[in-house]
């Protein structure tokens, strides 16, 4: 661990583990203590639990063998490791759309809470309705598009992020990110809950 | 909210896992890790010891340093035509046939071959690279049927390069250095044959640093080919002189008759192409085995070979601990007998 001025340790960021792993391998283990809790979480989410701990195991495997390629000006290295776990993610296609299926299927029939209140059930039966569209609308989406909407919408990264990530300009990745919010949109619009998505969307 | 928001709202909650939750994952990474360090670990030590497996080996190949690859050129009035630009046909993965040498050696009875994902050789090799670049001094040998000249030796460390031919019954022909001396780099030229010689000095820091290798790009070479056809995905190791080694070859096509590879550099050692011009009947190189070995992951050896499967010519590398003798080899300028005649470098 480097030291400050002043003598307290300092936290070494990203791109300093990666340049001293590339001497010392050990220091390797690191970058994967400090990151694998959010990229298993993130492959859990598209992919389910029970390959997600293959995966993440996979992913830093390929970020160690490709540690002496990487760009230590990116201090960061979390939008790196999200690339290569999205592209194991698109090796495994079939289990991600299995995923949200089953997601899918959960949601409509999942029991309203509190089924004693009218209101509630209406509202409860509404958002089940919503959600099942919507995942059926994410499912549907191009691979690509799906990448660049869920790194936005579910893992919080910028849209530079998002390129570094996937490797492809910012521009594709607004524009990407535009055509899945359409299709998402177009989506509700087709169904009898328009009525309801316009209420939501108005309520901004 | 929005429409992005509602997608937020889609996303599966839950906590981030704990130690436990990753135990298994992270004892398969650090599994690799742990196996890099010990691959690093033995070529540091064996290049700071000296022992066996840093000892030469008896085979052969060619290579010069940048700059005096071009004065022995010009020195030579050897014709230089630019190589032709080498196309990798499809990376890597020959795995059948053994070097000339190993050829001989075989196999020990009971060893059986093992497989290694290409990416984790050439991070070793990489590795393995970068040690010696800084703890050693490379000696290379090589043969060749290129004209007057049978062998070159050849030791480098950083820009600094001492190089000899020698002809077929062991006469030297041409001995060379360059070493860096108060801020220049001073070149020396000494031809046998003409019992002549020239000196020729620049400023060592218009060299900069020595360049990164190229070893590795046979194996990257590979790997940027990716996909692989199924039998490229990993390296046999094999058997050399009984030493255990990964073995691993390119194609090319388009070489340009003579001039079997570009210029190319090992462990941060300039290497150029053979500096003598071939005869006219010397077949093309059709491919470059490297052999590298399974313990330090360092090049051993080196083979360019035609078509026909006959070696154009074939090296050895030998990485020499950093001691005061060894460094001595890279750091004499050639001596000029006495009655050689001082001339000046054409174009100088």
């Amino acid at each position: 661990m480097r030291v400050s001025a002043a003598g307290l340790p300092v936290r070494a960021d990203d791109a300093a583990i990666i340049e001293a792993s590339c001497a010392e391998p050990d220091a390797f283990a690191g970058l994967f203590d400090r990151h694998a809790p959010l990229i298993l979480r993130y492959i859990a989410r598209r992919v389910g639990s029970s390959s997600a701990d293959d995966l993440v195991a996979e992913t830093f495997l390929a970020a160690f063998r490709r540690r002496q390629k990487y760009d230590t000006a990116h201090r960061d290295a979390r939008p790196w490791l999200y690339g290569i776990a999205t592209h194991l993610i698109s090796q495994h296609r079939r289990e991600e759309s299995r995923q949200l299926r089953i997601r899918l299927a959960a949601g409509s029939a999942s029991e309203p809470a509190d089924p004693g209140h009218g209101d509630r059930v209406a509202a409860d039966v509404t958002a089940n309705a919503v959600r099942g569209v919507l995942t059926a609308a994410l499912a549907g989406l191009p691979d690509a598009e799906r990448d660049v909407l869920v790194l936005i919408a579910w893992e919080q990264l910028s849209y530079d992020e998002v390129a570094r990530a996937l490797g492809i300009p910012v521009g594709t990745v607004r524009s990407r990110l535009s055509r899945a919010r359409s299709r998402v949109r177009e989506a509700l619009a087709g169904t009898d809950l328009s009525a309801t998505f316009k209420e939501i969307l108005s309520n901004e | 909210m929005n429409d992005l928001d509602l997608i937020t709202g889609l996303r599966p909650e839950m906590p981030l896992a704990g130690p436990d939750q990753l135990a298994h994952a992270r004892g398969r990474v650090m599994a690799a890790v742990a196996a890099e360090s010990r691959a690093a670990r033995t070529a540091r030590q064996i290049l700071s010891s000296g022992s066996p497996a840093a000892r030469p080996h008896p085979v052969s190949r060619p290579r010069r340093s940048l700059g005096a690859r071009r004065s022995f050129r010009l020195a030579t009035g050897a014709v230089v035509t630019a190589a032709a630009a080498a196309t990798v046909l499809a990376g890597v993965g020959t795995f059948t046939g053994a070097g000339p040498a190993a050829r001989q050696a075989g196999r020990p009875a009971g060893q059986h071959p093992v497989v290694i994902n290409a990416r984790t050789l050439a991070d070793r090799v990489s590795t393995a690279l970068s040690a010696a670049r800084r703890n050693a001094v490379l000696y290379t040998r090589t043969s060749c049927a290129c004209g007057i000249t049978a062998v070159t030796r050849e030791w480098d460390y950083g820009i600094s390069t001492r190089e000899q031919w020698l002809g077929s019954r062991g006469a030297l022909n041409f001995d060379g250095s360059a070493e860096v001396s108060h801020g220049l780099r001073v070149r020396r030229f000494v031809d046998y044959t003409t019992r002549t010689w020239q000196k020729e000095s620049s400023p060592a820091a218009t060299y900069g640093a020595p360049p990164a290798f190229d070893s590795p790009r046979a194996i990257r070479a590979l790997i940027a080919s990716y996909p692989w056809p199924p039998q490229f995905g990993s390296m046999i190791t094999t058997t050399l002189n009984g030493r255990k080694v990964v073995k691993i070859t390119r194609r090319f096509v388009n070489w340009s008759p003579g001039y079997p590879l570009p210029l190319r550099t090992i462990g941060g050692f300039e290497i150029g192409e053979f500096p003598v011009s071939m005869p006219a009947a010397t077949p093309k190189a059709t491919s470059q085995t490297v052999w590298y070995d399974a313990a330090t992951y360092l090049p051993v050896q080196e083979a360019q070979t035609a078509s026909s499967g006959q070696n154009i010519v074939v090296s050895t590398y030998t990485w020499l601990p950093l001691t005061p003798a060894n460094l001595a080899k890279v750091r004499t300028p050639a001596p000029v007998p006495a009655g050689f005649t001082q001339t000046q470098l054409p174009g100088h």
